[in-house]
């Protein structure tokens, strides 16, 4: 059973298309990466699948619940953690989720910390739990780590990775973190060109990295000169 | 504030106290001219012991919440229908960025045709000077509401009331309260303009009365009761936010 499918997708923004003819899918309890150069719609493919971006043509399937985690932990400044955590509850059983989950991030101490207490890995793992409420079948991340200290990031990866394990939702996270695509995901999706598409799909193996940097590195640089020829021109 | 420096906040009106009292024992200057301190005191000491002091308190106070409640209820009325809905906005908004713009005092003679002399023209008066703080602190304040969080919110499937209660309310308290500290020291100032036109009770007359009788000691009495009413509301203001506001992250915390 899929928990995400996409078949010839392509999004505009503001009438420019910026995602053309993206044919993927994930099934559920798999972890998928998303990566290529900054600026190439990475995140707009998220948004896409989370429903806030409307797609132009294709087909879009989602099965299940959404949750969606992003760069910034978006913490409510005036609650605490517990009622952050809590601000996704919609009845009573996802409610009672709410203390075991924190447990689970291990915040148990800070349960009743204000946002401004908290340190950037706390805030996000309290954006985790708040993304865990409702039991997603689909988890959407979107660059959740790259604010944190290498540490903290190895520490909230490997909780991610359990947690999504234990969940058996399907996965899908942006990042422009070679290592963490590959140490994370299952699979990655390497997205290219103008408009984007998918060029590469690549197994999330540690022995794939330089395959990966070189695809990423010919990218980046194709799209300098793109760039450039534009500025020329 | 430093916590060493609590002695800082009294110190210049005590030093001006003790200026006060040395340049009137100097003799210097005749006491229908500047009243002594102990005069001041004996007056307001009268006014107790008439028991006219609570009617004058009472009747000014009374004058400052009414119009003040009114200018709340309207400012939070106004403010967040401009602040959340464009339509509103254009509708509402150029209008009375308008009529902000003509000096609050200048609505008194209208405001003494239509209402009188009575109580109903002061209530207006001070409600039109408490109203502005309030509402372009609240508009300016939902217009800043972080985006991010309302887009947290939706994704989570709040809208509408629930929206605006669980996430567009709390965000703009600060601003919210901003306007409605500065709104009430507006109140009291108006409260004096409109006591000072026609009253026959409340500071504002006091005021008049000591200015018509000479009689320093009265309009120093009745200004150092208007210093400490607003020292009073606006301590009690602040006292709000610190209990409101103890999440936000700013140097005051």
């Amino acid at each position: 059973m899929s928990g995400i499918e996409l078949r010839e997708v392509s999004v505009a923004v503001d009438g420019r298309r910026i995602l053309e003819d993206l044919t993927f899918h994930v099934e559920r309890g798999e972890s998928v990466a998303v990566v290529g150069a900054s600026g190439c719609g990475k995140s707009t493919l998220l948004r896409a699948i989370a429903g806030l971006v409307p797609i132009e043509t294709g087909v879009l399937a989602v099965d299940g619940e959404i949750a969606f985690v992003f760069q910034e932990p978006r913490l409510m400044p005036w609650l605490d953690v517990t009622a952050n955590v809590a601000f996704a509850a919609r009845n009573d059983a996802e409610r009672a989720r709410v203390a075991p989950l924190i447990e689970r991030v291990g915040l148990e101490a800070a349960a009743h910390l204000l946002p401004k207490q908290l340190s950037g890995g706390m805030a996000q793992r309290v954006a985790l739990a708040r993304a865990l409420v409702r039991q997603p079948q689909v988890l959407l991340l979107d660059e959740p780590f790259s604010a944190l200290d290498a540490l903290r990031r190895r520490l909230l990866q490997d909780l991610l990775a359990t947690i999504a394990a234990e969940s058996g939702a399907a996965l899908v996270f942006v990042t422009h973190d070679v290592d963490e695509a590959l140490y994370l995901g299952r699979r990655v999706l390497v997205l290219a060109g103008q408009p984007t598409r998918v060029v590469a799909e690549i197994a999330g193996h540690p022995t794939n990295r330089d395959h990966l940097l070189e695809l990423l590195h010919t990218e980046e640089r194709l799209r300098a000169e793109a760039q450039l020829r534009l500025r020329v021109v | 504030m430093a916590k060493g420096a609590r002695w800082l906040p009294p110190a210049l009106p005590v030093c001006l106290a003790v200026a006060w009292y040395a340049v009137t024992a100097s003799g210097r200057i005749p006491a229908y001219q500047l009243a002594s301190p102990r005069l001041v005191w004996l007056y307001v000491q009268q006014l107790a012991a008439r028991g006219t002091l609570w009617q004058h308190l009472g009747a000014s106070a009374e004058r400052v919440l009414m119009g003040f409640g009114i200018a709340f209820a309207a400012a939070v009325l106004l403010g967040t229908c401009v602040g959340l809905w464009s339509h509103a906005e254009q509708l509402i908004d150029p209008t009375l960025q308008a009529v902000r713009a003509v000096p609050s005092l200048a609505w008194v003679p209208l405001l003494l045709i239509w209402l009188g002399v009575g109580e109903l023209a002061k209530i207006a008066l001070v409600a039109i000077g408490a109203f502005f703080p309030i509402y372009v602190n609240l508009v300016s304040g939902i217009r800043a509401v972080d985006r991010k969080l309302v887009e947290v919110a939706r994704i989570y499937g709040y809208e509408g009331w629930r929206l605006a209660a669980r996430v567009v309310l709390p965000a703009t308290l600060p601003s919210l309260l901003v306007g409605a500290r500065i709104g009430l020291t507006q109140a009291w100032l108006f409260l004096v303009a409109a006591e000072l036109l026609a009253s026959t009770r409340g500071l504002g007359y006091l005021l008049i009365e000591g200015q018509q009788t000479s009689r320093t000691d009265e309009v120093l009495a009745a200004i150092l009761l208007l210093a400490t009413c607003g020292k009073l509301s606006e301590m009690a203001m602040r006292a709000l936010e610190r209990r409101w506001l103890r999440w936000t992250d700013g140097l005051a915390t």
